[in-house]
């Protein structure tokens, strides 16, 4: 296996040109100056500490009100269910007992509508027998 | 929760030299718990990468600058969600990235609703030679954005291509790619300048 030998300080450097290099180090040279680093530390340094922290992200201020957002919610689902569930049981209740406790005179016309085309005689025997 | 720092950071902790890379986790630990003049320290080591990162994307010293100032504070905000035992570097880096890449769109915009009043500065030694730079800032004109942070990060500040990468967030492969291409346009455009130099 042939092993390449690195002559410049980084990989793939085949394709470039020194010169053109050169120049992009000259315009991207960063300030040489120790004061100018000193100096931009204090500003990202006063940068950072103007910024207050309950400013710093609009929804954090909201971030404490987590827990009682939950329990809230829970809550109210528990009572939706509840509600729910009551409401069911009171149809279920209606449903059954109209079902269940039909008054006499109700049951008795609709027995006299079942037999409206019976024969005479038995709808004579009927109304006898009938309160 | 955002981190508060015990600001402001006395001056004598501020300037106690600092040695990474043992320091620096000391530091991050020291910083995540509140320690203004641990936050100080990192700032310390980190700004002169930092600004490179930077000034590799954007057009002006001064933007540089404006993106080192924010990429630091959204690393402030975000400190409490840094895992030590990663390398701050590259988590800083990929940070100052992003503010910077949000700089270079936000001028864009408002580029291209008004008119240039003034032409923006780069950072300017006194013995440059300003003709070869001016057409070099022209012949980089000509670059992508992408391609002009890969061969900056690449050929000026010494990056890897994996951590470009990380850094624009982009796969190694583009990487490499663009670099390759930013190389040749520039060779291409510079072609009779280098015969000057």
């Amino acid at each position: 296996m042939t092993r390449h030998r690195r002559t410049t300080p980084f990989s793939g450097d085949r394709d470039r040109d020194p010169r053109v290099t050169r120049l992009l180090r000259e315009e991207y040279r960063a300030p040489s100056d120790p004061a100018y680093w000193d100096g931009l530390e204090s500003r990202i340094l006063a940068y950072v500490r103007a910024t207050p922290p309950a400013a710093a992200e609009w929804w954090e201020a909201f971030a404490g009100w987590t827990r009682v957002g939950l329990v809230a919610a829970a809550v109210a689902v528990a009572v939706a269910l509840s509600a729910l569930l009551r409401t069911r049981e009171v149809e279920a209740r209606v449903a059954y007992e109209a079902v269940v406790e039909q008054p006499p005179a109700t049951l008795a016309s609709a027995r006299l509508g079942r037999t409206a085309g019976a024969p005479e005689r038995e709808a004579n025997f009927r109304y006898v027998i009938e309160p | 929760m955002t981190a508060v720092l015990a600001f402001p950071v006395p001056a004598e902790r501020m300037s106690a030299p600092l040695e990474p890379p043992s320091g620096e986790r000391a530091l991050v630990l020291a910083a995540q718990r509140g320690d203004g003049a641990a936050f100080a320290g990192l700032v310390r080591l980190h700004e002169r990468r930092a600004y490179a990162v930077a000034r590799a994307i954007v057009t002006t010293h001064e933007d540089a600058e404006d993106a080192v100032q924010e990429g630091f504070l959204h690393a402030f905000k975000a400190l409490d969600r840094f895992r030590p035992e990663q390398p701050f570097g590259a988590w800083l880096h990929r940070i100052v990235a992003n503010a910077a890449l949000d700089l270079t769109r936000r001028r864009k915009v408002r580029d291209a609703d008004e008119l240039p009043e003034t032409v923006a500065s780069p950072f300017r030694d006194p013995g440059e030679a300003g003709d070869l730079r001016e057409r070099l800032r022209q012949a980089l004109t000509l670059l992508g954005e992408r391609q002009r942070a890969v061969i900056v990060l690449h050929d000026v500040e010494g990056f890897k291509h994996a951590e470009i990468g990380r850094i624009l967030g982009i796969p190694e492969g583009t990487a490499r790619s663009d670099l390759h291409h930013a190389r040749a346009l520039l060779r291409r455009a510079l072609g009779d300048v280098r015969s000057d130099l």
